[in-house]
């Protein structure tokens, strides 16, 4: 039981992580879409930044 | 509609965090998506408009996380050394009544670091304080949140008046009195709350004349810089009168009550507090040695974004999104003072080899939750900012309720500070609409601006944003929700008080 505990806690640590970055970085994607007027890297960003978000509210 | 569809966000929010008692990121999360979702489908939100908003959430939003991240680094600094503790042990012997306590460091030392620091450094810095001290974490987050709110227009060397001098051109010649009465009454109202918050009706009345005679003399100090050109360091000065007055009320009980003087252990309560004294001496040296700012500011970060407009029409102006100096930020303070405080506990013998891993990998551990939610949230922000949905939010309370103008005005400036975290973001974004409709409405300008920013000061407290900071540092993470609850009723007394000032100021002007 504390094995799958100390597994839940690392797992839901790189979560937090991976959501950390996702959101720090992605913007930096989209800005660069937009100044290169690359509508395909704004898409990109904006799906990362989503999937941060939803990895947000899923990792209680 | 759009009025609701713009309010939904804020909603979601509330509910999330103080009914379901869902954490700050989970909430933060929910709301961003919900706001992408609206703002896409009824405000006209495009790919470009939405690129440039994230850049500039970006930039805000490193500007509090440099603050947030270098706050937890200091103070892990000195828990490692075991000064936390010692404060802990220390302080009561200046005073061992909670109820004095309270106002003592929750209030006016509060108050003092939201004078010379900035967004979240008195919750983050004292937090952990009153929780080495005996109070609950929540209580410790609470207290701070309430006791500083007052200082915020004139905190931080006074960015956000600055923001409200910039964005309405009026001078501060003009806008200082009555933005200086109002806080200085908010003041007064808020060491009567945080006497209640420590202990109920009875530390109330305890401390009723004690607290009064402590505000005023905050509000007299403020009142005085602010007027007379000095309002960069108004709270500072404010606080300082606070901590004279407060010290010698102790000093006078504990001679009624002959108790032994020599109970304190100076020289012991200066070693453990050295990493906030340094922190206190950085910010001094920096913001009044001539020159020294301007040294530091060399390097900075700033993007320049050009004109903006929804699908629906609504434009933001081109110009810079935040600027950070990086050198001479909060945040870089903030670290400095780490880093000469770990080297004085080492030299004092404090620290063990190997510490400084272990305070940089707890920091990033600890502080990675909650820079996801000020990341969300303050996207969240932004994206109702250029989409025009914080400014139908406005009009629709000003324009609908345009007979209470002057109650509602300090609402709107609140709602500002609340969604944005930040007094100055709330200055920058419902000044200029606040001086519109108060001119429309031949209602005294200066009047209305005092309200939008002493209302912004004192909800600015309760924003998710700062509670997060706040609830990290006193191992609440994933509790902001009951933070909030805390928070809430007093920070609706204090934009109620406000509310009511700003009304009696506006009918005593019109005799």
């Amino acid at each position: 039981m504390n094995a799958f505990r100390n597994h839940l806690s690392k797992f839901k640590s790189r979560y937090q992580k991976i959501t950390f970055f996702i959101l720090m970085f992605s913007p930096m994607l989209v800005f660069f879409g937009a100044k290169n007027e690359n509508s395909l890297w704004i898409i990109i960003g904006m799906i990362l930044i989503a999937c941060a978000n939803l990895l947000a509210i899923i990792n209680k | 509609m759009q009025f609701f569809l713009a309010l939904t966000p804020i909603i979601l929010i509330l509910a999330l965090m103080a009914a379901f008692r869902w954490g700050a990121s989970r909430s933060g999360g929910a709301g961003y998506i919900l706001t992408l979702s609206i703002s896409i489908i009824f405000f006209g939100a495009n790919l470009k408009l939405l690129a440039y908003a994230h850049m500039k959430a970006l930039l805000l939003s490193l500007d509090v996380l440099m603050i947030v991240w270098a706050a937890f680094l200091l103070y892990r600094v000195a828990d490692e050394a075991g000064a936390i503790k010692s404060i802990g042990t220390i302080l009561p012997n200046l005073t061992a009544d909670k109820g004095m306590q309270s106002l003592l460091i929750g209030w006016v030392f509060a108050s003092f670091l939201q004078g010379v620091g900035g967004f979240g450094v008195p919750v983050a810095v004292i937090a952990p304080i009153l929780v080495g001290i005996g109070f609950t974490p929540l209580l410790a987050v609470v207290l701070p949140s309430i006791g500083h709110g007052w200082a915020v227009t004139f905190g931080s060397l006074g960015s956000s008046f600055n923001a409200l001098i910039a964005t309405t051109g009026l001078p501060s010649e003009e806008l200082a009195p009555p933005a200086a009465i109002f806080l200085g009454i908010a003041c007064i109202i808020t060491g009567w709350l945080v006497a209640y918050a420590s202990g109920g009706k009875s530390n109330l009345k305890k401390l009723f004349i004690p607290s009064f005679f402590v505000g005023l003399s905050m509000a007299i100090g403020q009142y005085i810089a602010a007027t007379t050109g000095l309002w960069n360091i108004a709270a500072f000065v404010g606080s300082i009168f606070g901590l004279i007055v407060i010290i010698a009320i102790i000093t006078i009980q504990r001679a009624k009550a002959r108790i032994n003087q020599n109970g304190v252990d100076w020289k012991h309560l200066l070693m453990a507090l050295s990493n906030y004294i340094v922190l206190i001496v950085i910010i001094l040296v920096v913001q009044l040695v001539p020159g020294v700012k301007p040294f530091l500011s060399q390097i900075k970060l700033k993007i320049n974004f050009p004109e903006i407009q929804s699908n629906l029409g609504y434009t933001t102006p081109a110009g810079a999104g935040r600027t950070i100096s990086i050198f001479s930020h909060a945040g870089m303070l903030l670290l400095y003072a780490s880093i000469i405080g770990y080297l004085i506990y080492k030299k004092m013998g404090l620290l063990p080899p190997g510490s400084a891993k272990k305070i940089f990998n707890e920091t990033f551990n600890k502080m990675t939750g909650s820079s996801i939610s000020i990341l969300s949230m303050v996207s969240l922000a932004v994206i109702m900012e250029h989409t025009g949905m914080t400014n139908t939010l406005a009009e629709g309370i000003s324009t609908g309720l345009h007979a209470i103008f002057p109650f509602v005005a300090p609402w709107i400036g609140a709602i500002g500070a609340f969604m944005t975290g930040s007094n100055t973001n709330s200055n920058v974004v419902f000044s200029v609409l606040q001086m519109k409709t108060a001119l429309l409405l031949q209602y005294p300008v200066i009047i209305i601006l005092a309200g939008q920013t002493a209302g912004a000061a004192v909800a600015s407290v309760a924003a998710p944003t700062k509670m997060v900071v706040g609830a990290s540092t006193a191992g609440m993470s994933g509790r902001e929700g009951e933070v909030l609850r805390a928070l809430v009723g007093y920070t609706l007394i204090l934009i109620l008080s406000i509310s009511i000032i700003t009304t009696i100021a506006i009918a005593i002007s019109g005799l």
